[in-house]
């Protein structure tokens, strides 16, 4: 469980993270989603006092993250995948930073097979690609086989089938009860892993939901008909309190009334259909939908 | 704490560019060692410059090579961003700050024992076998192995204050080699006491040796040159570590 209460970071005029207040819930994926620039990485190291807020605190299951010793035990970050010395061999990595809290060799070398890094161990991580700089970030994060997971960007760099890993990966960690906050600015790769939604823009909170919550909020939908006898069925429908918005004298888009409403009163009156489909507005419309409100919103003159 | 600073000693040695100046602050000293006692002149008046040649100017050079690795131990850490995993698997940075004090303090202080150590026994075989008088002056080896571990840390404390190492490495070798020449230069053109207030220049004076033992134109006895350079070790450690905590990662 992850608690920010009105976190706040300026760098010089520039506000990053305005007053942004959260939960993140153990047991499901939480995606965090925004904009390139939107403050997604300056609020994961807020959450992990590297950066310094000017307000606000941030807990990890009560604790703010600065009084555990062994922070890696309980919560385990990736911030981006190239903070790595490109001269230090990919398990001597691991191994300074297992040592920095206590934790065993042993334990490397599973965190090293976890992620299929094994075979490179004893390689340089300069001539990683970034795909395997996302696993080794990953293997540092589970180090400590930690309650709480951050990762900022993971699927970042990743072919298809290392974005699939890491989704099923994710899902497999929450399914364990574990808390697994995973930030994105890709709303279509996010809603495959992440079970609810914190959306930022601007450094502001936009939304914090379930996925489907936010699609019904945000996202648009329709009904598409088609029928040689539209004009009667659209009398039908307005009287209903529907809006139709039409493709051409035969097709409609009808808002506020149900595939089920629209079938029942075309058959009432016999009414021959021809299509009666529900359409949804993608997710992705719905996001970018609000994170410009957001921009728009914030550009106008104060 | 015993964690943060085996974790600092990994850090250390598994990094390409630490691995070959610990090889040359090893190696080089000890060739230059064996070229001077080569060439060591046979009419040198004072035996004890015939040790100083040959053992403490070499070992001078170690000094300096730990200095650049106390600014590479925390300057590259900032240069490739590795010190945000560092403090976040160590969100208490006074303990990572103590553990690289800890671990670059002791390579310092050993080079500083070992190197002149081994430079002594090489070239007193060589100038032996060439019936070249000499004569060791153990206050200058202990000097030399405060020297080097204030060194050490001062580079360290340059490196917290600066943290990019391509501007604090030239800062740390500039200053002593071609600052404290040009402002020497000028200090002893208007007044020679003023040049015991250089901190290297000062500094130097825990090695001197022989003749030149309180060197000219440096005023402070041994100790006193020492403890002069210390404070500025001090302040700058202090200064950078207060950075260090207040600024982002
Ligand atoms: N260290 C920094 N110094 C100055 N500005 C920064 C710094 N880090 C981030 N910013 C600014 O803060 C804003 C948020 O950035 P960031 O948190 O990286 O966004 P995101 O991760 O969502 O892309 C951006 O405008 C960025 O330019
Ligand atoms: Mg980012």
């Amino acid at each position: 469980m992850i608690e920010a209460r009105g976190l706040t970071k300026k760098y010089g005029a520039r506000v990053a993270v305005d007053n942004l207040s959260f939960d993140v819930q153990p047991g499901v994926v939480t995606g965090f989603l925004g904009p390139n620039g939107s403050g997604k990485s300056t609020t994961m190291r807020l959450l992990l006092g590297l950066d310094r807020p000017n307000a606000g605190v941030a807990t990890f299951d009560g604790k703010p993250y600065t009084s555990y010793a062994q922070p890696l035990r309980e919560v385990g970050a990736l911030l981006d995948a190239a903070y790595l010395h490109p001269t230090r061999k990919a398990r001597a990595h691991l191994h300074a930073v297992a040592a920095s809290n206590g934790l065993s060799p042993g334990r490397v070398s599973e965190v090293l097979a976890m992620v299929g890094l094994t075979e490179v161990a004893e390689k340089r991580t300069g001539g990683f690609s970034l795909g395997m700089k996302q696993r080794l970030g990953i293997a540092a994060a589970m180090l400590g086989d930690p309650r709480t997971l951050l990762l900022d960007e993971p699927a970042n760099g990743l072919d298809p089938e290392g974005v699939r890993w890491i989704r099923e990966f994710l899902k497999h960690l929450a399914s364990q009860g574990r808390t697994v906050l995973v930030s994105s600015h890709l709303l279509s790769e996010v809603a495959l892993m992440a079970d609810r939604l914190i959306v930022i823009g601007k450094g502001s909170l936009i939304s914090s939901t379930t996925v489907d919550e936010f699609v019904r909020q945000f996202g648009h939908s329709w009904v598409r008909v088609k029928s040689p006898s539209m004009a009667a069925l659209s009398q039908h429908l307005q009287a209903m309190g529907a809006t139709l918005q039409f493709e051409d004298p035969l097709t409609a888009h009808v808002y506020g009334a149900s595939a089920t409403d629209i079938g029942t009163v075309a058959a009432s009156n016999g009414i021959v259909l021809h299509q009666l489909a529900d359409q949804t507005g993608s997710l992705e419309d719905a996001y970018l939908e609000v994170t410009n409100q957001t921009v728009e919103y914030r550009g106008a003159p104060k | 704490m015993i964690g943060a600073i085996r974790s600092e000693w990994i850090k250390f040695r598994t990094v390409r560019a630490n691995v070959i100046l610990i090889a040359i602050t090893l190696g080089l000293p000890l060739v230059l060692s064996a070229v001077l006692a080569l060439v060591a002149n046979n009419s040198m008046t004072d035996p004890r410059n015939s040790f100083g040649v040959a053992v403490i100017a070499p070992s001078m050079v170690a000094v300096y090579l730990c200095g650049v690795l106390g600014v590479l131990g925390i300057g590259q850490e900032y240069r490739h961003n590795t010190i945000r995993v560092t403090f976040a698997a160590q969100p208490r940075r006074s303990r990572v700050l103590a553990a690289k004090t800890v671990v670059y303090g002791t390579f310092g202080l050993l080079v500083g024992i070992v190197t002149p150590m081994l430079c002594l026994v090489l070239s007193s075989i060589i100038m032996r076998s060439r019936n070249v008088p000499y004569e060791a002056d153990g206050a200058a080896l202990i000097g030399l192995a405060v020297l080097c571990l204030l060194t050490t840390l001062f580079g360290f404390g340059l490196g917290s204050v600066m943290r990019q190492p391509a501007g604090a490495i030239p800062v740390f070798l500039l200053w002593p080699l071609l600052v404290e020449s040009i402002v020497g230069a000028i200090f002893s053109a208007v007044n020679e006491d003023l040049i015991r207030w250089l901190p290297f220049r000062s500094g130097q004076q825990l090695a001197s040796f022989g003749e030149d033992s309180m060197g000219p134109g440096v005023g402070f006895s041994r100790i006193v040159s020492g403890v002069y350079f210390g404070s500025w070790t001090l302040a700058l450690v202090v200064l950078g570590w207060w950075l260090v905590e207040r600024r982002d990662a």
